[in-house]
């Protein structure tokens, strides 16, 4: 016991110098995510769209007129863009969206930079202002907070604390992306956590495997540690011929 | 300052709270960093299924002909085995395993439209690859074990394969929620695991994992600063080796020890035996050794030790270099 306790303590200080602040970073970290609400890390608390409703019978122009002209439209849906009552629809061979009103079938052409931004103000529970808004409809222009499949979309940044920015779809005229700094911070988080540091995207890195097996190490030789304190071996000791006396 | 002894006594009973969360954590890390994702998909048979079927799009009812009063916030036209359907949401949660309030409708009769167990166990079929029958269609209430955060009821059907495919299906639409099957089930154990989720809310948001996270933070961070205070004084770092001459039971003999290294990992290298509980951690206060007293006592000398006994030159071996020492006395 004596000798195992020594071993491991000399196993634990050692492989603690290496990996103890991986260890602290995974403590803190970890601490984040789950003492943070992940709606709220998600923006859900951001916006409220709960100007959306409308009654059915608004809509006059008929899906059967929708399907004669575009034979191809799928993912038919009839929603409020705006203050517009419109059908948003995909045509074969294109990813983007079409939309058209829904009372007499005109094409409803992509927002303006003043529609995104007042879409943005009726959504936003913040009290803040817009700061800024930006087009961006270049996959290499898209920030690392948004994924590419949304472009094109308006970027709305808020001049509040929390750093929000509403990014809206420029076709269909939704918000499909949140972001504050809680998630800025939270996606650092991610990557410290699974120690991951270009995208988060990779949690079966190298170089994760390395530090988990010693963690693992560390982890049992302190257990061992635990152990020898908890299960006092002083009779053993005296047997021997201890020191204590 | 906080003492050494104390820090010690924190880090002891912390890691007596989390240690074995810690192994789990550490564990199930390593299955994350190992598993193979797309086996852990639960997806091994899934295919998607079509269900665009061929009724004349000229006969659909427009939908302000629909007998439904109630405000909306949207419309869809989809699919389901062939049949036209319009789904009415009257809300729009933001999350699909979030309560659903919606209504389906025929296309074309524009009367209200409900699944059959016949199309369910159908569509399920459809979406699977593998050898298994398909059971009948039996309509489930949440939880479930794929995932904690689903709200809705769902139609489940079991497939008697080899990694036992559960098919969960939408209880209104009878789209394909999710397979689940042995590979997608360890890992839900393994989250459950990770997440202390042992109420199966399908989340990491709740009051246990908290306490053990600020727990592991105060038991990480004590041992960081342990990892930096425990170390004891360095007087001489240039000297590698020092002769300290040493009387034990055996006799007396000077040895050539590491100036660097604490006295008694540098005996118990040298195959001399020191009594110790904690393996030098200074805690337990037992690597006693009788020194000619110009060794400078330390805080944990003067924690474990009475004033006399430091008076007569006793310290903690593990709390000293060998370069302190010229000359010590083991029991």
């Amino acid at each position: 016991m004596k000798t195992l306790a020594i071993k491991s303590r000399t196993l634990h200080k050692w492989l603690m110098r290496f990996i103890g602040i991986q260890m602290l970073i995974w403590a803190v970290t970890g601490l984040y995510m789950v003492s943070l609400d992940i709606h709220f890390i998600h923006g859900e608390t951001l916006s409220d769209e709960k100007h959306t409703a409308f009654p059915l019978n608004d809509a006059t122009y008929p899906i059967a007129s929708l399907l004669e002209r575009y034979p191809t439209a799928t993912d038919i849906v009839l929603y409020k863009r705006l203050n517009t009552l419109a059908y948003r629809f995909k045509l074969a061979n294109s990813k983007q969206w079409t939309v058209i009103e829904a009372t007499k079938g005109g094409v409803l052409g992509l927002l303006t930079q003043s529609e995104a931004a007042e879409i943005a103000l009726h959504a936003a529970t913040t009290s803040g202002t817009i700061a800024s808004t930006k087009l961006i409809d270049l996959p290499q222009a898209t920030p690392a907070e948004l994924s590419p499949r949304w472009l094109p979309v308006w970027q709305i940044k808020f001049d509040d604390l929390a750093g929000t920015t509403f990014y809206i779809q420029q076709a269909t005229g939704q918000i499909v992306t949140r972001r504050h700094t809680y998630w800025r911070a939270f996606d650092w988080m991610w990557r410290l956590h699974i120690m991951d540091y270009d995208d988060g995207e990779n949690v079966a890195s190298p170089l994760l495997t390395l530090l988990t097996i010693l963690a693992t190490l560390a982890i049992i030789s302190g257990i061992i540690l635990l152990i020898s304190r908890l299960i006092p071996a002083r009779k053993i000791a005296v047997n021997k011929g201890g020191v204590h006396d | 300052m906080i003492n050494r002894v104390v820090l010690s006594g924190w880090h002891k009973w912390l890691s007596l709270f989390v240690g074995i969360q810690l192994l789990i954590w550490v564990g199930t890390g390593i299955y994350f960093n190992q598993m193979d994702a797309q086996a852990a998909s639960g997806n091994m048979y899934r295919k998607t299924v079509s269900h665009r079927g061929n009724t004349p799009t000229s006969d659909f009812m427009p939908l302000e002909k629909l007998a439904l009063n109630e405000p909306v916030v949207s419309a869809a036209l989809i699919w389901v085995s062939g049949t036209p359907l319009y789904l009415v949401k009257t809300e729009n949660p933001l999350h699909n395993y979030s309560a659903q309030q919606h209504t389906l409708f025929h296309a074309v009769s524009g009367l209200p439209w409900y699944i059959q167990p016949d199309d369910v166990q159908r569509i399920a079929q459809r979406s699977y690859t593998g050898p298994g029958q398909a059971s009948e269609a039996v309509l489930t209430l949440p939880p479930f074990d794929f995932d904690g955060r689903q709200e809705n009821l769902l139609w489940k059907v079991s497939f008697d394969d080899e990694v036992h495919t559960d098919v969960y299906l939408h209880a209104e639409t009878g789209a394909v929620i999710a397979h689940s099957n042995d590979d997608s089930r360890l890992k839900h154990l393994m989250l459950t695991l990770h997440f202390m989720d042992y109420a199966n809310t399908g989340g990491f948001n709740h009051a246990l994992i908290v306490i053990f996270a600020i727990a592991t933070l105060t038991l990480a961070g004590s041992g960081v600063l342990l990892a930096y205070r425990r170390n004891p004084n360095r007087a001489v770092r240039r000297k590698r080796e020092t002769d300290v001459r040493v009387i034990h039971t055996g006799g007396c003999e000077t040895l050539s020890l590491p100036a660097n290294q604490p006295l008694l990992f540098a005996l118990t290298q040298a195959g001399l035996s020191v009594s110790t509980e904690c393996g030098g951690g200074g805690t337990c206060g037992q690597c006693v050794v009788q020194t000619d007293n110009t060794v400078a006592v330390s805080d944990v000398d003067r924690y474990h030790l009475t004033e006399d006994e430091l008076q007569q030159g006793k310290r903690l071996s593990c709390q000293h270099v060998s370069s302190e020492f010229t000359s010590v006395t083991l029991k």
